[in-house]
């Protein structure tokens, strides 16, 4: 037994001792880790060990589910106990709690244990809700007993009020020994296998569960090649790993498919829209004072000076910082100027509004103004450069003719 | 079947051992009798902080003399409206005649929202009828935020559960009544008391408690944890060298004696610490508090293509997935932003130099990481 699983299960009975005692000073428990750790396997055993004692039931709520609203969660709660009525309505928490103590006279029960997987979720409530589920529990003499299972430590809860002071239970992520050996436990393969595999893929993924798929997925898809039988010696199988394998764990860690360019994408927008993004990123991406220069015929003579370039050099790329807000009538200005540019003025209406609020509705533009601002409505390009791009170039336009950014 | 021994023993007694309460005990006991003699109404405040027992001792006063009036509990983190509660008021006063004793918890609830109907209502009675009325708070200020008419209905008796210059010895002292049993069959358990206290280890636990918190009903927690973790090891006397090790794990367990974030930080894989390195680097040397993803991801290219290029990814949407991972581990900050991942802003919400002395115990660290941490601290 390794000195993890010790720990494990020191805290293991640790929780369920302090789950059996009838205190009325512990209420609240608090277990969290990350999915490096083994949380969630210690969890279901504290649960099964729990369960087998006939004083002592079990209610697991999921805070997905009931996250939304106070009566949600007190009817899903309610609605958890073994002897509810379908049709009745719980208002509020001390009724639920209420239930709950008749249900243990019910079933000959002792101690009730509630235990709130994803606890994170319960952050959506107000402080004051979870101050009374968390201290209500504590009229009940320690018979009614709340578990919150989450990711983070019980600080992260209550950053603006104090909500309760629950026995916290950390648990650390497994280290590369013992995931290697549980890994050994759980899959067939060669040992030595299993600890190139590991070397490799460790850096980006210490999920057992997920380690486990990825390796059996590895050895599934190069098996029928031979690369690894044939391959076994340790340099090898890196070398191996380094031509082939790198980019079949990025996939398999994120279960993506090929992603392949989506044409339609662009053949869905009318010419007028296609315009009307052009000119948008292009009013995201340039200063005003540069629309005289790029959209404007015999824009006058122009001057260099020593001190526009140490202008320029201290200007900061707007592909750096990110897309910035440009009114309506600019957009309207750019687009004509786009459409006189391109002997396209005939083809095309004036009116843009209601392709803007097309390309709002596709994601390609954000509103940045307050919605009742019917005026001088303020919008933001998020379309991304390569996009664009490869837009502008189907219609026979160079964006980057006008762009400062490219521009010297 | 829970098996007879000292532990369990030890902890049905707890429940009913308060320190340092008697004053606000007897005070208490004192109200209910004098509105008991003369039958006229009346109102009190009790003041405390949060587990300071205030729900405790009144519902262990008021409860002694249940037989001889009617008690309503009204709760204000419960009853989210006054309409809620004054129909609980006015459902108890069916039965005319019978003194009424109300104790309003969380009152500063009511205080804050609306337009403290219901403390009228109560105040009111409470002078013409035969009413008490008990207002429960843990907020000091809270009779300064009452209005004009309902300041001037209460009373000016102030019952304030908050200790007052609790020394360590008293604390030291209340422990051992924790600890205490007066059950005879495990006598010698309460000689092996003063020993254990007096260990080195308990004694600087101890004072790490006291300067954390000089809350009794957190003391009765740890010891009740203590307890628990006892039974958990099934080790019944006080005389065993584990004694003290479970003591240290109990209070490890309600007052953490290190950053809670540090074992967050420490299961983070090797390419969200090098994101999580390339954020330190941006607050400590570009002294910004916010900065985009963008940021953050050229800062790690130019870190990884120099000191570890095995971790190089072409796709920068896996390292976005990443940072957001980061930030529902709250150890970036998570901003609503609808645009474009590349641009949204966040900022580092844990400390650097808790992440600095992470670094220095991630297992297994790089050489190449090694050296560029070195030239980061150059």
């Amino acid at each position: 037994m390794s000195g993890m699983e010790a720990t494990c299960s020191k805290k293991l009975w640790q929780i369920v001792s302090v789950l059996r005692c009838r205190n009325s000073s512990i209420t609240h428990l608090h277990v969290y880790g990350t999915t490096a750790g083994a949380k969630d396997e210690v969890v279901q055993k504290v649960i099964e060990e729990v369960k087998e004692n006939d004083e002592v039931m079990v209610l697991r709520v999921n805070c997905y589910v009931n996250h939304r609203s106070h009566k949600l969660f007190c009817q899903g709660l309610y609605n958890l106990l073994p002897h509810s009525k379908p049709g009745k309505k719980i208002e509020n928490l001390e009724s639920v709690f209420e239930e709950c103590k008749t249900e243990l006279h019910c079933v000959k029960s002792v101690i009730m244990v509630i235990i709130l997987n994803n606890a994170e979720m319960l952050l959506n409530f107000p402080p004051r809700f979870l101050q009374a589920l968390f201290s209500i529990p504590k009229k009940y003499g320690g018979t009614i007993k709340l578990v919150s299972v989450a990711r983070l430590p019980w600080t992260r809860f209550e950053i603006t009020e104090h909500i309760s002071s629950p026995v916290q239970f950390a648990f650390e992520a497994l280290s590369k020994g013992e995931v290697q050996e549980a890994l050994s436990t759980r899959l067939n393969f060669d040992n030595n296998f299993i600890r190139c595999m590991l070397d490799m893929v460790y850096s980006v993924c210490r999920d057992l569960n997920q380690l486990s798929y990825i390796i059996e997925k590895l050895w599934d898809t190069e098996s029928s090649d031979g690369n690894w039988a044939n391959n076994a010696a340790s340099n090898k199988l890196k070398t191996c790993y380094a031509v082939r394998g790198q980019n079949r764990t990025e996939d398999l860690f994120y279960r993506s498919e090929k992603r392949f360019v989506e044409d339609g994408q662009t053949f869905c927008l009318s010419t007028s829209a296609k315009y009307l993004l052009i000119a948008a990123y292009c009013a995201s991406y340039n200063p005003p004072s540069s629309d005289r220069r790029f959209f404007t015929k015999n824009h006058g003579k122009q001057r260099r000076r020593a001190a526009a370039t140490k202008l320029r050099n201290n200007f900061e790329s707007a592909h750096e910082t990110g897309p910035k807000p440009f009114p309506v009538q600019r957009l309207l200005f750019i687009y004509l100027a786009m459409l006189e540019k391109h002997d396209m003025r005939n083809q095309c209406a004036a009116d843009i509004h209601a392709q803007v609020a097309e390309l709002c509705a596709m994601g390609f533009l954000n509103r940045v103004s307050a919605d009742g601002n019917l005026d001088t409505p303020k919008y933001r390009c998020i379309a991304t450069f390569e996009f664009s791009e490869q837009l502008a170039k189907t219609m026979g336009i160079e964006i980057r003719d006008f762009l400062i950014d490219f521009s010297s | 079947m829970v098996v007879e021994s000292v532990v369990n023993c030890l902890l049905a007694e707890l429940d009913d051992k308060f320190a340092g309460l008697d004053q606000c005990f007897s005070k208490l006991h004192e109200i209910v009798k004098r509105f008991l003699e003369s039958r006229e109404g009346g109102s009190a405040v009790v003041i405390g902080p949060k587990s300071s027992g205030k729900r405790s001792i009144i519902s262990k006063v008021v409860m002694d003399y249940a037989n001889d009036m009617e008690v309503i509990f009204i709760d204000g983190l419960i009853l989210t409206s006054d309409t809620d509660a004054l129909k609980i008021f006015d459902t108890s006063e069916f039965s005319s005649g019978q003194l009424q004793f109300v104790i309003v918890f969380n009152f500063d609830q009511f205080v804050t929202r609306g337009r403290q109907t219901l403390l009228y209502t109560l105040l009111n009675a409470s002078r013409s009828g035969s009413i008490f009325v008990l207002c429960v708070s843990s907020r000091q200020d809270c009779t300064e935020l009452l209005e004009k008419r309902v300041r001037s209905r209460l009373s000016n008796s102030l019952i304030s559960f908050a200790q007052s210059s609790i020394s360590f010895d008293d604390f030291s002292q209340t422990f051992a009544t924790f600890l205490h049993t007066n059950m005879k069959k495990y006598k010698q358990n309460n000689e092996l008391i003063q020993p254990f206290i007096a260990d080195d280890c308990v004694k600087r636990k101890l004072h790490e408690i006291y300067d954390e918190t000089r809350s009794y009903c957190i003391l009765k927690q740890i010891t009740a944890t203590f307890l628990c973790f006892m039974d958990a090891e099934h080790i019944e006397s006080l005389a065993s060298p584990q004694a003290s090790r479970i003591f240290i794990e109990a209070k490890n367990a309600i007052i953490s004696n290190e950053d809670t974030m540090k074992s967050i930080i420490l299961s983070l894989t090797l390419r969200q610490l090098c994101l999580l390195l390339c954020c330190v680097r941006l607050v400590r040397y570009q002294r910004r508090q916010n900065f985009t993803f963008r940021e953050i991801i050229l800062d790690y290219r130019k870190l990884i293509n120099k000191y570890l290029p095995t971790l190089n990814v072409k796709d920068d949407l896996i390292l976005l997935k990443e940072l957001d991972t980061l930030c529902s581990l709250t150890v970036l900050e998570e901003r609503d932003q609808c645009a474009q991942l590349l641009f949204k802003r966040t900022s580092l919400q844990v400390d650097i130099d808790l992440v600095l002395n992470c670094v220095k115990e991630f297992t297994p660290l790089p050489t190449a990481l090694i050296h560029w941490l070195d030239d980061l601290e150059k």
